[in-house]
């Protein structure tokens, strides 16, 4: 489906965040904020839950670590137990290496994949920003359109966008 | 990371007067150019480079690893020799985008997106030797611990040929990662600028749909935070895993403890050597002096006296160890290796690595381009030099003089290597012009506080201030300070 | 070797005449090819494999399938038709002897499924014992040889028996007729019936000779003999009877008339027993390193133009201890003082001691015989009674036969087993001469060089083909007999004869007849003929020597054949001795790639042969000719190994003779002398001997009565041009690393061993307990090896055992020069003290087996590991190739494939850069790999196994028998095949066991023992004999 957006642009992330601040002081509901970079203090402004990627991170590595050093344990002490240079079985110094490799790979690609899922981002994906100029120099904020929005609110969205200094009010469509 | 206007002792690390848009211009017009003849040149001559060496590759598949120099006392040569020197060479991508983005160094933006694609093709370049130094390549899956129906059969876990195996896949899949989850907003840069249908479907299929919304920013800055985390010791852990290969044998001269420090000091040298040779190069070509300054190179010249001096003291480390140990065969070994047949591959390595980067001292020197490029290719070549040393002198005499032997490698080795340059060279070049070589959105993030001319701005606005009464804050301050 | 249960001839099962009859053939009952195949032409019309399967029946294709020859499926048979004592998987042993021309030794031959794989010595013979020597292992791998004559022919065009027989036959008649001449021209003949056939031929064609030839003979002791005691025999030498043995440029234990008889008779005073310490002593007077003078307590370089007036001098100063006539005016040679000293000792070893030479000058053989019968030799090391019968060449007997040939006084030439028109210093002469002979026929195995110059050629079997006899010694009989049929359209020499002078039997009936006759009643066993034969079958040999009569009265005349000596004199140029390699030999058994890859003992060179010079000599020559001089020796430390094996080419020049070789720098050879190896540079050879090396027989002089082989108005000159010489080992000294254990002598032996080898268990346990891992135990079986390096000669045996076994790839001469030479088990030379006459010391290098072996730990794919026997296992399939346990191990005896040497992959195009006529690419030469030892693919490691093949053969037996292992149950190809029974080979849990008995000798030490590796092979110290015996 397709939804309608009044988006205002600004040129600068420092203007960008007081007009956040204002607009959601006055209670309006911002749909979305696009920048070219990551911004900080944006995530204050628009009080956004930190993200807990980490913390699923540390989970993917453990579990990495129980499987590496479980399945080698069980092929070289149960299922396989061979006499190599006369060293003992259960050579858990030898397995370091090769647990920890494991450990990181589970955690890079767990998180990785994890990110993709939330934040929807897959090869392929045909979704391109609303204004263009978002990934170039343009700060955008962007208010969506849907049935209950009156005539008022969106005159009441470009009077504040244009008070905030936003160079460029314009309607988009995705 | 805070916003604060960066102190004025720090030079500036973008050149000139650029706002957001000129960055996303100066990055993204070599892509969006048509290749330059320079570069049509190039790639044709790299690539047939490449070519050269595959067939080689090839030629060795059907004959036999006998059509290499390798023999009954030398059973590796000039193919482990490469492996270690590629592998090395790719840990300052890692290095660069990780550690120093730990360290919270700005200066790695400007340089770290090329590092970590140099990264992925040297791994590239490094793992096509240990796989085709295999007497049956085509039973290569062995190595993986995979079900079988052959009752039980498993690799050897003790094995550090087999650390190896999981160490380079998981270097290379994790740098992998890492690189393109950076790429991903500046491939919507590009997707964005498009002009043409297929450019545009196809950044397009390659930026995931990314619109740089908020969360998925703040998302973006956690996972890059803790990738970054979590290469670093990946990265320490690989080439230390490569000197266990070495390490824990039996042959005087490999079986050495102090090998892991030595062994990733020695990446870290020889990989930032790669990639000042490169930079200096791209910055040229593609006129990106202004994102890749001479204080990049400066800084980067630094960890090479630092680390070249770490190598230096490894070598002597090492011979002090062996006149001190009393074991005769580990005497003889360096002995033979600094007056054995092969004393010039020795003493090659010691002015390269050692002697010569001493020179960085030298302000003047560190901080001029041409100087330093010739430079990058010294240690290069030393690097080289020294992974040769060790495997081969070590090896030809080792413990029974009865099997001593020399080893000198054929056409087909010398020209493998070749071809593995031309590959890297050749992938290089694809990325240049099919990918942003700067990290914009990065550079962008740091303009405020690192860009030349709004440095300038906060200095002028603090001057002001000083004139004026009490404490105005400068801009900057001011933005940052707001308190709903 | 036990008492194994020997299979006999086949038709010894069926005792009526009529099968006695029909079975001389392989198999008892005709093989039903007809009814299998029909008789359909595909089976006729047919190309070579399938002839040659056609002959072998289907057993043999069986074999072949087991060995992975490609063959048609439809020969593959089940055993339908099972022949008598045949069964799939089970080895046969076949008494036997390996007989070609002089050379001679007792085996048994292993066949599977009907194919001959593999010969072991043969322990009922007295003279051979069990042992064997290189050729004798070799010997197998020539019967594959697909280059042996393969049809009749008639001027080198194939043609069929019938054709050969007819002309053959009818152009004899004529000359009969005529009463012309027949020469029959062979090398030395050992068999009695054979000798009984040409007899009988003679007798059916009068004015037939028989005229015997050896590239390398002995006519001088026979001469010398017949003028000192009226027997013109070469003695019957007993070493084992001597305390001293001074050998005069001898090498008995490599190559000089019957190695592996005098080798094992050494041997038996050499080996050392703790309880009573007592070893002979050997002295050696030699211009070049020999494999004698190599293993020598004293050696002493002498030239080859002093040897004779050595033996003079030795003669005068033994002669006036003893009080007999001395001879004047001889000169005094470098070696004066040693042989004062010499003689000293062996006045004192008097009726122990030996003097042998290999002078080839009947005069010097007068003295040698002179000296041993003042020193009381006859009867006790010295027996003229029985006598041996090798080497019956009298020298002038060949050049009359030539001067006759030359003046048309000849008719008809039968050439049988001999090969003048290379081997031999005449075979210009000789060429031009047979065009003057009407009739020539061969009777040689091949077309070489002597038989495609010959009109007809009727090839004989090879010898494991064939029925035959022998009598290398008078008294000691030996039975050949066939272990398979005729592999290509050839046919027993003895046969030919036989059919051309009308005699209806064939020769197997022949041989019984005559066995009847003459040997039978000598038999003390009064059983049946039929007994008496089918038991010598069984046992290879009878024997019936007599007592030595004891000593003899010399009745030559020293003081004119010292004058005769004295005439000539050096010409003063390099002097060059010519010798026979030893694994090539005079070049009979150039044609061998396991002989030929088989390196030189001393100087490792392999299919080469060289000018080996002395050092000095080498530094002035190198020095006047401004020359680089490529040796590692002098400053090892800034030159190339392998660039040590890069060596200039000069050329040598002897009277109007030049050839240009190699110089190999021999430590050891005597200032001003060079020596070259004959046999090499053949062209008619065969497969693989073709152009490897140069010819310098033509060096071989006629002084009127002898051939000799040294010469004094030689010249070397450099020729500027380089060459790649193939040698398995380019470095020489031991870096005074402890990696050999040695006595410098007797006494030191007697005081020291005890502590010593208390002391060496102390440190070894030390080390054994010094590991942070709790030990591995092992239960019933942990199998071990000791390796006497007293008792190792280092002739290089067990190298080509351990080939035959274990299908070990050979390689050829440019892939040897690059090292990849696949031997799994090679024998380390060192040199110690001075470079002009270094001590030689031989160490046997083979997987040691280790228990915690350094080459397991790195494998990533588990491809090699450790068995509960103690056995450091290579799994080859599993094998990907990664080279890291070659390089992790720390005594460098694993061996990678780098090509496929023995086509064991199915894409041909693997083989391709493999020499074809080396290595076992072809479906004949593949016959011989061994079907119990997997043959190994391309890019795979491979090491020595222990023989596991054997190891597992030796348990089930035992566990068949429902018993637990004996000693000896199980044993290594290179253990058998040792002829100094220097290799033991056991279960170091059974106590009682001989290889225990090693272990706990005090001379044990193990190699690179601090590494921890705990090899399983321990080595026991050398000890030399060094003190004068008084």
């Amino acid at each position: 489906m397709s939804n309608k957006y009044i988006l205002g642009l600004f040129d600068d992330d420092q203007v960008l965040l007081h007009a956040i601040e204002k607009i959601r002081a006055k209670g309006i509901k911002i749909h979305d904020v696009f920048t070219p970079f990551p911004v900080h203090g944006i995530d204050e402004a628009l009080d956004l839950e930190p993200s807990r990627i980490d913390q699923a991170g540390f989970f993917y590595g453990m579990w990495g670590t129980c499987c590496a050093l479980a399945g080698i344990s069980w092929v070289l002490v149960c299922n396989w137990p061979q006499n190599f240079d006369g060293k003992p079985h259960f050579a858990l110094p030898a397995w370091i290496p090769i647990i920890f490799e494991f450990t990181v790979l589970n955690a890079a690609f767990g998180m990785f994949f994890t990110w993709l899922y939330r934040c929807n981002l897959w090869p392929g994906n045909p979704r391109t920003s609303l204004e263009p100029r978002s990934t170039d120099d343009r700060f955008t904020v962007a208010f969506i359109i849907n049935n209950d929005t009156q005539a008022s609110d969106i005159e009441s969205w470009r009077s504040i966008l244009k008070e905030t200094g936003a160079v460029e009010i314009k309607e988009a469509q995705d | 990371m805070a916003n604060f206007g960066e102190s004025s002792v720090r030079p500036s690390l973008i050149k000139g007067d650029k706002t957001y848009h000129d960055i996303t211009e100066d990055i993204c017009r070599p892509v969006e150019k048509a290749p330059t003849r320079l570069w049509y040149i190039a790639i044709t001559i790299t690539s047939l480079t490449a070519l050269y060496g595959l067939t080689l590759l090839g030629w060795t598949i059907f004959k036999g690893i006998g059509v290499w120099g390798l023999n009954k006392t030398v059973g590796w040569g000039w193919d482990i020799t490469n492996f270690v020197w590629w592998i090395g060479i790719g840990h300052a991508g890692t290095l660069i985008s990780a550690i120093l983005l730990l360290f919270r160094q700005k200066w790695r933006t400007g340089v770290n997106r090329s590092a970590e694609a140099m990264t992925i093709f040297a791994v590239i370049c490094a793992a096509i030797f240990p796989l085709f130094h295999m007497g049956r390549v085509w039973d290569a899956f062995f190595v993986f611990p995979y079900p079988n129906t052959r009752g039980p059969l498993w690799p050897n876990f003790d094995s550090a040929l087999l650390w190896d195996v999981f160490a380079i896949s998981t270097y290379f899949s994790v740098s992998l990662l890492f690189w393109y989850s950076g790429l991903i907003p500046d491939i919507a840069t590009l997707r964005d600028r498009a002009k043409n249908k297929i450019a545009k479907w196809t950044y397009g299929f390659m930026s995931f749909g990314w619109t740089g919304s908020a969360k998925h920013w703040q998302r973006f800055e956690t996972l890059a935070l803790v990738l970054a985390g979590l290469s670093t010791p990946l990265v320490l852990s690989v080439h230390t895993i490569v000197s266990f290969d070495f390490a824990t044998s039996v042959i005087p001269g490999w079986h050495t403890t102090i090998f892991p420090p030595y062994f990733v000091a020695g990446a870290i040298f020889s990989g930032f050597a790669m990639v000042l040779t490169l930079l200096v190069i791209v910055r040229k070509v593609f006129k990106l002096e202004e994102y890749i300054t001479v204080d990049h190179m400066e800084s980067m010249n630094k960890i090479i006296i630092l680390t070249g001096s770490i190598v230096g003291c490894a070598y002597l480390t090492e011979l002090f160890v062996a006149w001190y140990s009393g074991n005769m065969y580990e005497q003889y070994a360096f002995q033979n290796r600094a007056l054995g047949p092969y004393f010039w591959a020795y003493w090659s390595m010691m002015t390269c690595n050692v002697i010569s980067p001493q020179l960085f001292w030298i302000r003047k020197l560190r901080r001029n381009v041409w100087f330093t490029f010739f430079m990058s290719i010294v240690i290069n070549c030393g690097m080289w030099f020294e992974r040769f040393v060790i495997i081969v002198t070590s090896m030809h005499r080792d413990y029974l003089p009865s099997s001593w032997s020399y080893y000198s490698p054929t056409y087909v080795e010398i020209g493998i290597f070749l071809g593995t340059i031309g590959i890297f060279l050749t992938l290089f070049l694809i990325f240049a012009k099919t990918l942003p070589v700067i990290a914009i959105a990065e550079v962008k993030h740091i303009l405020k506080m690192s860009g030349e001319a709004q440095k300038k701005k906060n200095e002028a606005a603090e001057r002001a201030h000083d004139l004026e009464h009490g404490a105005v804050p400068s801009p900057a301050f001011q933005t940052t300070s707001y308190k709903p | 070797m036990e008492q194994k249960n020997y299979w006999k001839g086949i038709e010894e099962l069926q005792k009526d005449p009529a099968f006695v009859e029909a079975s001389s053939k392989e198999f008892r009952e005709e093989l039903p090819l007809e009814e299998i195949f029909g008789s359909d032409s595909t089976m006729l019309a047919s190309t070579k494999r399938r002839d040659f399967l056609k002959l072998m029946g289907f057993s043999i294709s069986a074999a072949a399938l087991a060995a992975s020859c490609k063959i048609p499926v439809r020969q593959v048979i089940p055993y339908v038709f099972k022949p008598e004592e045949v069964y799939p998987g089970v080895a046969n042993y076949y008494a036997s002897s390996f007989i070609d021309g002089s050379d001679y030794c007792s085996i048994l031959v292993k066949t599977r499924e009907g194919r001959p794989i593999k010969i072991e010595g043969n322990s009922m013979s007295s003279l051979s014992g069990g042992a064997t020597n290189a050729r004798t292992q070799g010997f197998i791998l020539s019967l594959y040889d697909k280059t042996r004559g393969q049809n009749p022919t008639v001027n080198n065009e194939n043609t069929t028996w019938d054709v050969v027989d007819g002309e053959i036959k009818k152009q004899l008649q004529d000359i009969k007729a005529k009463g012309g001449n027949i020469r029959i021209l062979s090398s030395t003949v050992l068999s009695p019936s054979t000798k009984q056939v040409i007899a009988d031929f003679a007798e059916y064609y009068p004015n037939t000779k028989h005229v015997v030839f050896e590239p390398v003979s002995n006519a001088g002791i026979l001469l010398a003999n017949e003028r000192s005691f009226g027997k013109k025999v070469i003695p019957g030498y007993r070493f084992d009877n001597a305390k001293l043995i001074v050998s005069f440029g001898a090498d008995f234990l490599g190559t000089w008339i019957s190695p592996v008889e005098y080798t094992r008779q050494y041997i038996k005073n050499r080996k050392i027993d703790a309880g009573n310490p007592k070893m002979n002593k050997l002295v050696s007077f030699e211009s070049r390193v020999s494999l004698t003078g190599s293993n020598a307590d004293l050696r002493v370089p002498i030239k080859p133009s002093e040897q004779s007036i050595a033996i003079l001098g030795l003669y005068n100063k033994i002669a006036a201890k003893a009080g007999a006539s001395s001879i004047s005016g001889v000169p005094s040679t470098s070696a004066d003082d040693k042989i004062s000293g010499v003689a000293d000792e062996l006045i004192a070893a008097k009726g122990a001691a030996l003097v042998v030479s290999n002078n080839n000058d009947a005069n010097v053989q007068t003295v040698v015989n002179a000296i041993n019968d003042i020193l009381g030799s006859y009867g006790n090391t010295i027996d003229l009674d029985n006598y041996s019968n090798a080497q019956q060449a009298i020298d002038s007997d060949v050049m009359e036969l030539v001067d006759d040939m030359k003046n048309k006084k000849v008719d008809a030439l039968i050439v049988y087993n001999s090969n003048p028109g290379y081997a031999s210093g005449f075979a210009k002469q000789f060429a031009d001469a047979i065009k003057n002979v009407g009739l020539t026929i061969s009777l040689n195995g091949r077309q070489d060089e002597t038989a495609s110059l010959l009109k007809y050629g009727c090839p004989d079997n090879h010898n494991l083909e064939s029925w035959n006899d022998a009598e290398p010694r008078k008294g000691i009989y030996s039975l050949a007999q066939p272990t398979i049929a005729a592999i290509f359209n050839t046919r027993q020499a003895q046969n030919s004869l036989l059919k051309w002078s009308d005699n209806t039997d064939d020769y197997y009936t022949y041989i019984q007849k005559y066995w009847e006759k003459n040997i039978y009643p000598s038999a003390k066993d009064s059983g049946s003929f039929q007994s008496f034969w089918d038991n010598s079958l069984k046992n290879g040999v009878y024997e019936n020597a007599a007592e030595s009569g004891g000593k003899e009265t010399f009745k030559g005349d020293v003081s004119t054949v010292a004058a005769n000596i004295l005439k000539n004199k050096s010409e003063g140029g390099v002097e060059i001795f010519l010798y026979e390699n030893i694994g090539i030999g005079n070049g009979k058994y150039a044609d061998n790639p396991w002989l030929q890859e088989m390196p030189d003992p001393i100087s490792k060179v392999c299919w080469d042969n060289y000018v080996s010079v002395s050092f000095q000599w080498a530094k002035k020559f190198f020095e006047s000719n401004s020359l680089a001089m490529n040796l590692s020796y002098d400053d090892k430390r800034t030159k190339d190994d392998l660039d040590y094996n890069t060596v200039h080419i000069v050329k040598v020049t002897s009277g109007d003779f030049s050839v240009e070789l190699p110089l190999v720098v021999q430590p050891g050879q005597l200032d001003g002398t060079a020596s070259i190896a004959l046999g090499y540079g053949r062209t008619k050879a065969g497969r693989a001997a073709n152009q490897i090396g140069k010819d310098v027989y033509p060096l071989v002089s006629y002084n009127g009565e002898t051939f000799s082989y040294a010469l004094t108005n030689a010249s070397i000159k450099p020729t500027g041009k380089t060459y790649q010489i193939a040698r398995t080992q380019s470095h020489n000294t031991l870096e005074g690393r402890p990696i050999i254990n040695e006595y410098s002598s007797l006494s030191e032996y007697k005081s020291k061993h005890a502590e010593d080898g208390k002391k060496y268990k102390e440190d070894h346990e030390e080390i054994r307990k010094s590991t942070i891992y709790k030990q591995i135990t092992y239960q019933g079986i942990k199998w071990g090896m000791s390796i006497d390096l007293n008792s190792c000669i280092g002739c290089g045996t067990c190298v080509v055992a351990c080939n035959a076994e274990n299908n070990v790839p050979m390689v050829g001469q440019n892939e040897v020069f690059r090292a990849h030479e696949m031997h799994w088990m090679r024998i380390d030379r060192y040199y110690s003290g001075d470079i002009e006459n270094p001590e030689v010391t031989f160490q046997p290098m083979l997987c040691q087996h280790c228990e915690n072996a350094p080459c397991e730990n790195v494998c990533p794919v588990s491809a090699t590991n450790h068995s509960s026997e103690g056995l450091n296992q290579m799994i080859y399939n599993r094998c990907v190739g990664t080279k890291y346990c070659l390089n992790n191990c720390p005594y460098k005896v694993r061996r990678f494939n780098w090509f496929d040497y023995t086509m064991a992959d199915t894409a041909p195009w693997n083989a391709l850069n493999v020499k074809d006529d080396v290595a076992m690419t072809d479906s004949i030469t593949r016959m011989v790999l061994n079907p119990d030892v997997t043959v190994r693919s391309r890019g795979v490691m491979e090491k020595c196994s222990f023989c596991v093949q054997r190891l597992q053969e030796g348990k089930l037996n035992a566990k068949k028998e429902n018993r637990p292992l004996k000693d000896g149950d199980a044993k290594t190809a290179c253990q058998t095949g040792c002829p100094t029974q220097a290799i033991t080979f056991g279960n170091l849990l059974d106590d009682n066991s001989a290889i225990m008995a090693a272990r706990n000798d005090d001379r044990t030490f193990f190699v690179l023992d601090d590494l921890h590796t705990l090899p399983s092979i321990g080595y026991l110290t050398k000890v030399r004999n060094t003190e004068t015996l008084s």
